[in-house]
C-alpha cells in the first residue's frame, strides 16, 4: 500500500504542475480550449486520490477548491485576474497539504481556513456570512448526498458467460491446409504459408485466425518423426482475393493438399458444447508465444507432442486455447519486423510499455556501473596498448566496437537520467509569486527553454541556488513600484529565466528589468565591510562580482526574503560545486543578468589527456578550441613579463599549466618554440592558452569530486581514474582562464620572472 | 451466478495509484484477470482486440473521458453488452444522468470500500463467487 500511495504522491506532483502551467495560462490569457478542464481534471483527481488513501485534510480542501473551478469550467463564473489569483493562492495551499499528507510540515490551519473561505466566495458557495464554513464541511457528507438522491436502480446485466463474444459474423474465406512428407522433406518450412496468408489478412487491415487440427496426430509410440500430422485452418477475410491465396501456395502445391471454402462464417468453426466455449474462453491465455506456434508447425511430430501432452489425450485441439476458437481473443499472426509477432497481448505490452516508472536509486546504480564500464573498458583498451597488439586487427576492431556501444550505453542512461528543467523552473513561479508579495512588488516571471534537458540529478541541485536568485531578484533587483514608475518603465517588474544548451553545457539566465548593480553602494559597502580598501581602482566587472564575496549584503534594509545572511557567495558556491560559473552583467537602470553555466551531467566527461611537468592531467575537451605547436615568432612578452601568443591576430595570454598549478619542480621554461599549447575558452568567449608537455590522447572520464573526498583546489574542478588506475585531475578551465586574464590585466606575473624577445 | 475469476475487467483511470487500488481490491473480490488502461482512447484499444465483460471507468480523464468512453462501448455491437461502471466523485447530477442515459450499468463512488465494491459489483452481475 506504501508503494501506491508513493505513486499517488508522485501524481500529486505531477496534477500539481498541470494546475500550475494550467493557471499559467489562463493568467497569460493564452488558455486554451482544455486548459479550465485540465485544471479542473488535476485538482479532481487528487481529491479522487486522497478520498481513496483516507487523506481527509487533502480531500477536503481539494474538495471545495474543485467546486470554485466547476464555476469557471461551466462559464458560471469569469475567471478574472483577482479569481486566478486565489486559485494560485490556493494551489500553494494544496500544493502544501499534499506535503503535510506526505508526511512533511504541516500546514498553518489558519491559512488553509483563509483560503477555502476565498474559494466558497469565488465559487458563490459561501459568502463570510455562514460561521466557519470550512469546519462544517464533512466530505463524507457531501458524497452520500450527491450520490443517494439519484433515482434509479440498475437491472443485473443478464450476462451468459459462455456467448458473449461471439464476433459477428462475417463472410471469411477458409483455406485448409496439409503439408505431405514431402514439404518437409524439400526444406519448406509451414510456418512460411501461414505467415504469407496472415500477411494478406493484415494488408486488408484484418486478421487472420490460424487453427491448428490435430486430430490425425498418433500416440506418441505411433508417432513417425518424419511424417506430417498436422493440418491448418486459416480464417481469411473475404476481401482476399482468391488468386493472391493461391499464390501463397505457389512454391508448395505439389507437396501439400490445400483447399479454399468461400462464404462460410467463422462461428461455424467452433465447438457446439456451450460450456467447452466458456472453457475455452475463460481458460484463454492472453497470448500466444512464439515458440508455442513454432511448436505447432514444428516438422518434428515429437516436438509437437511434448507441447500437447499436458493435454488430454482426446483429439481435442492441440492446446484448445491457443488456436483460435473465435471466443479467444483472435491469434493473429501480424508482418512486423519480426517475421511472427503476435497482436492482442502483445500490442498490449507495448501500450504499457509507453511509461514506467522507476525508482531513482536503480537509475543512478545504473549510472555508476556504466562510469565503471567506462573505467574498464579504458583499462582494457590500454592494456591491450601496452602488450602490443595493434598489429591485431580484430582485437583492435572489437576494442573499437566496444568503446562505440559503451559510448551508446552511456548515452542511453544519460537520455534515461535527462528531465527537462521545467520541474524546477515552474516551482519558481510560485518562489517570485511569494516573493513579490512579501515586497509588496508587482513580479511577473517569464519562463524560457522549460523542454532542455539536463541530468536530473542536477535539476534537483538546482532549486536552491535559482530560489534564492530568484528572491534576490525580486527583493533587490526589482525597484519599488513608485521607483519604477518614476524611471518610466512600467510598474510590474519582469524577471526572465530560460535555459538552453550551449557547447555541451546548460545555460541558465536569470535576467531582470530593474536597477542594476548600483555600483557606488556596491564599492562602499564593501570597503564598510573591508572587504577591498577605500583607494582600490576596480572595473565594473570587478565591482560587480563583489557581490559573490563572503558576507556582502547590499539591501539597506535587511528584509524579511533575502536579509538572512546568506549571501550570494552561497549561491556562487552551490553553482561552482556542480562545476558550474556563475557571471553577472549589470547595466544601470536597465537591470542585471546572471548567467549560469553548468555541465549537463555530474557523471562523465569528455576529456582530453594532457601531460605537464610529469603529471597526466585531464582537460574538458568541450572547453579546448584549439591545440597548436609553438613558433617563438609568434610569442611576444608584456613588460610585466607575462607572455601572450598571436594566432591569427589575436592575442592569447599563455599560462605555463605547471607553474601555475604549483606543481613540484615545475618551471618556467625560457624558450618556447616547438612547445605545445592548448587554447582553451569559456562560455563568455575568453581565452587562455595553456602551455603542456604533450597531448596523450582523449578519453571519457568518470567524475570523481575533489571537494567530497579531499577539498577544494585552484584550478582543478574534479579528479577521475584512469585505465590503467592511477588517479588524473579534471582541469578547471575558466579558473585557469580567470588567471590568465588577471595575469595580464592585473600585472600580477605568476612567477615568470624573464623576458622573451 | 459466475465467478470472479470468470470476470475479464478492465480499469480504467488516469491515476496508476487509483488504478492499483482498484486492482488490489478486484483481486481481494477473487478476480485474476484485470487490465489497465490509462483513458479512454486507450481502452477502446484495449477492447476492440480483448473481450471483455466488466470495465470500471474513472468519469475524468485527459485524452477520452469516462462518458464518452461508455459511448463508444455502447455503440460497438462487439462491446454493447460489457458491462460499465464508472468510478467517481464527481459530484455533478448532470453527469451522473448522462452516464445513466448512456446506459452506465452502476457507479462506484469514491471513497469505497471493498464491501461496497463488491455490492456494486453483484448488483451488476448477480452473486459473484
Amino acid at each position: 500500500m506504501d508503494e501506491i500511495l508513493e505513486i499517488f504522491f508522485q501524481e500529486c506532483d505531477e496534477q500539481l504542475q498541470e494546475l500550475e502551467t494550467g493557471l499559467a495560462a489562463l493568467a497569460a490569457d493564452r488558455a486554451e480550449d482544455d486548459t479550465v478542464n485540465a485544471v479542473f481534471r488535476a485538482v479532481h483527481s487528487i481529491k479522487g486520490g486522497a478520498a481513496s488513501f483516507g487523506l481527509q485534510n487533502l480531500v477536503r480542501f481539494s474538495h471545495v477548491y474543485e467546486n470554485s473551478l466547476d464555476g469557471v469550467r461551466s462559464d458560471r463564473i469569469q475567471p478574472t485576474k483577482e479569481i486566478i489569483a486565489v486559485f494560485l493562492k490556493s494551489m500553494d495551499v494544496l500544493s502544501d497539504l499534499v506535503v503535510e499528507a506526505r508526511g512533511g510540515a504541516s500546514v498553518d490551519a489558519q491559512r488553509v481556513d483563509e483560503s477555502l473561505t476565498e474559494l466558497k466566495v469565488v465559487s458563490g458557495e459561501a459568502p463570510a456570512a455562514t460561521s466557519s464554513p470550512a469546519a462544517s464541511f464533512d466530505p463524507a457528507e457531501s458524497e452520500a448526498e450527491a450520490f443517494s438522491p439519484v433515482p434509479f436502480e440498475f437491472e443485473p446485466v443478464a450476462f451468459d458467460f459462455g456467448d458473449d463474444f461471439a464476433e459477428p459474423a462475417s463472410a471469411r474465406k477458409i483455406v485448409t491446409f496439409h503439408p505431405h512428407d514431402a514439404m518437409y522433406g524439400c526444406g519448406d518450412d509451414a510456418r512460411n504459408i501461414l505467415v504469407a496468408l496472415t500477411a494478406l489478412a493484415h494488408d486488408k487491415g484484418d486478421t487472420a485466425q490460424v487453427e491448428c487440427l490435430t486430430e490425425a496426430l498418433p500416440a506418441f509410440h505411433d508417432l513417425l518423426p518424419a511424417s506430417s500430422y498436422l493440418t491448418w485452418r486459416v480464417a481469411l477475410p473475404d476481401s482476399v482475393a482468391e488468386s493472391e491465396i493461391r499464390d501463397a501456395f505457389d512454391w508448395v502445391v505439389d507437396s501439400c493438399d490445400f483447399t479454399l471454402e468461400s462464404d462460410r462464417a467463422v462461428t461455424e468453426t467452433t465447438n457446439s458444447d456451450a460450456s467447452d466455449e466458456a472453457d475455452a474462453f475463460f481458460d484463454a491465455p492472453a497470448s500466444i508465444s512464439e515458440d508455442t506456434i513454432q511448436a505447432m508447425v514444428a516438422q518434428s511430430a515429437g516436438q509437437a507432442l511434448s507441447r500437447g501432452a499436458s493435454l488430454p489425450t482426446t483429439d481435442r485441439r492441440l492446446t484448445a486455447e491457443a488456436f483460435l476458437d473465435d471466443l479467444a481473443p483472435p491469434a493473429t499472426i501480424q508482418r512486423d519486423e519480426e517475421p511472427i509477432a503476435l497482436t492482442g497481448a502483445t500490442v498490449a505490452r507495448k501500450a504499457e510499455a509507453a511509461s514506467i516508472r522507476v525508482d531513482l536509486s536503480r537509475v543512478d546504480d545504473l549510472m555508476d556501473l556504466v562510469g565503471e564500464l567506462v573505467i574498464a573498458q579504458a583499462a582494457v583498451q590500454s592494456l591491450c596498448q601496452k602488450a602490443g597488439t595493434s598489429g591485431h586487427h580484430e582485437l583492435m576492431q572489437g576494442i573499437e566496437g566496444m568503446q562505440t556501444l559503451t559510448r551508446d550505453i552511456q548515452d542511453a542512461v544519460m537520455s534515461v537520467r535527462a528531465q527537462p528543467v521545467r520541474s524546477v523552473f515552474q516551482r519558481m513561479q510560485r518562489v517570485v509569486r511569494e516573493a513579490s508579495s512579501m515586497t509588496q512588488k508587482a513580479v511577473k516571471l517569464v519562463l524560457e527553454g522549460e523542454d532542455t534537458e539536463v541530468d536530473r540529478t542536477l535539476i534537483e541541485k538546482l532549486a536552491a541556488p535559482l530560489t534564492h536568485m530568484l528572491r534576490n531578484a525580486v527583493d533587490h533587483g526589482i525597484e519599488k513600484t513608485e521607483d519604477r514608475i518614476a524611471a518610466g518603465k512600467s510598474p510590474e517588474g519582469c524577471i526572465t529565466l530560460s535555459a538552453e544548451h550551449r557547447s555541451g553545457r546548460i545555460l541558465i539566465t536569470i535576467k531582470d528589468d530593474g536597477a542594476g548593480v548600483n555600483h557606488k553602494r556596491v564599492f562602499e559597502t564593501a570597503v564598510k565591510r573591508g572587504i577591498i580598501a577605500p583607494d582600490a581602482t576596480l572595473s565594473e566587472d570587478e565591482i560587480n562580482n563583489l557581490i559573490f564575496t563572503p558576507g556582502f549584503s547590499t539591501a539597506s534594509e535587511v528584509s524579511d526574503l533575502s536579509g538572512r545572511g546568506v549571501g550570494m557567495d552561497v549561491v556562487k558556491q552551490a553553482i561552482m560545486s556542480l562545476g558550474g560559473r556563475i557571471v553577472i552583467s549589470s547595466v544601470a537602470g536597465k537591470g542585471s543578468t546572471f548567467s549560469l553555466s553548468l555541465p549537463l551531467t555530474l557523471a562523465i566527461l569528455d576529456g582530453m589527456l594532457i601531460s605537464a611537468d610529469e603529471t597526466t592531467m585531464v582537460i574538458p575537451i568541450s572547453a579546448v578550441s584549439e591545440a597548436i605547436i609553438v613558433s617563438q615568432s609568434d610569442v611576444y612578452s608584456l613588460p610585466d613579463g607575462t607572455r601572450i601568443i598571436s594566432k591569427r591576430g589575436e592575442c592569447i595570454p599563455l599560462l605555463p599549466l605547471g607553474v601555475t598549478l604549483g606543481l613540484a619542480g615545475a618551471r618556467v621554461r625560457d624558450t618556447l618554440e616547438g612547445a605545445v599549447v592548448l587554447v582553451v575558452e569559456n562560455e563568455s568567449g575568453s581565452r587562455a592558452a595553456l602551455i603542456v608537455d604533450e597531448i596523450c590522447g582523449q578519453m571519457q572520464v568518470v567524475i570523481k569530486s575533489m571537494e567530497r573526498n579531499y577539498r577544494h583546489i585552484f584550478g582543478v574542478s574534479a579528479a577521475t581514474i584512469l585505465g590503467d588506475g592511477s588517479v588524473a585531475l579534471i582541469l578547471d578551465v575558466s579558473a585557469l582562464i580567470a588567471a590568465a586574464l588577471s595575469q595580464t590585466e592585473n600585472k600580477a606575473a605568476l612567477g615568470v620572472s624573464e623576458l622573451v624577445n | 451466478m459466475p465467478a470472479a475469476s470468470q470476470i475479464r475487467a478492465l480499469i480504467v483511470d488516469d491515476q496508476a495509484s487509483i488504478r492499483q487500488v482498484l486492482a488490489n481490491n478486484l483481486a481481494q473480490l477473487g478476480f485474476t484477470q484485470v487490465a489497465q488502461r490509462k483513458d479512454g482512447k486507450e481502452a477502446l484499444d484495449y477492447l476492440g482486440q480483448n473481450p471483455t465483460h466488466l470495465v470500471i471507468s474513472d468519469f475524468n480523464m485527459p485524452v477520452m473521458d469516462g462518458l464518452a468512453l461508455l459511448r463508444a462501448v455502447r455503440e460497438n455491437p462487439k462491446t454493447q453488452k460489457t458491462a460499465f461502471v464508472i468510478l467517481t466523485s464527481e459530484t455533478s447530477r448532470d453527469l451522473v444522468q448522462e452516464a445513466i442515459k448512456a446506459g452506465v450499468n452502476n457507479f462506484l463512488a469514491k471513497p469505497y470500500t471493498v464491501a461496497k465494491l463488491r455490492e456494486v459489483l453483484e448488483k451488476v452481475f448477480g452473486p459473484i463467487t
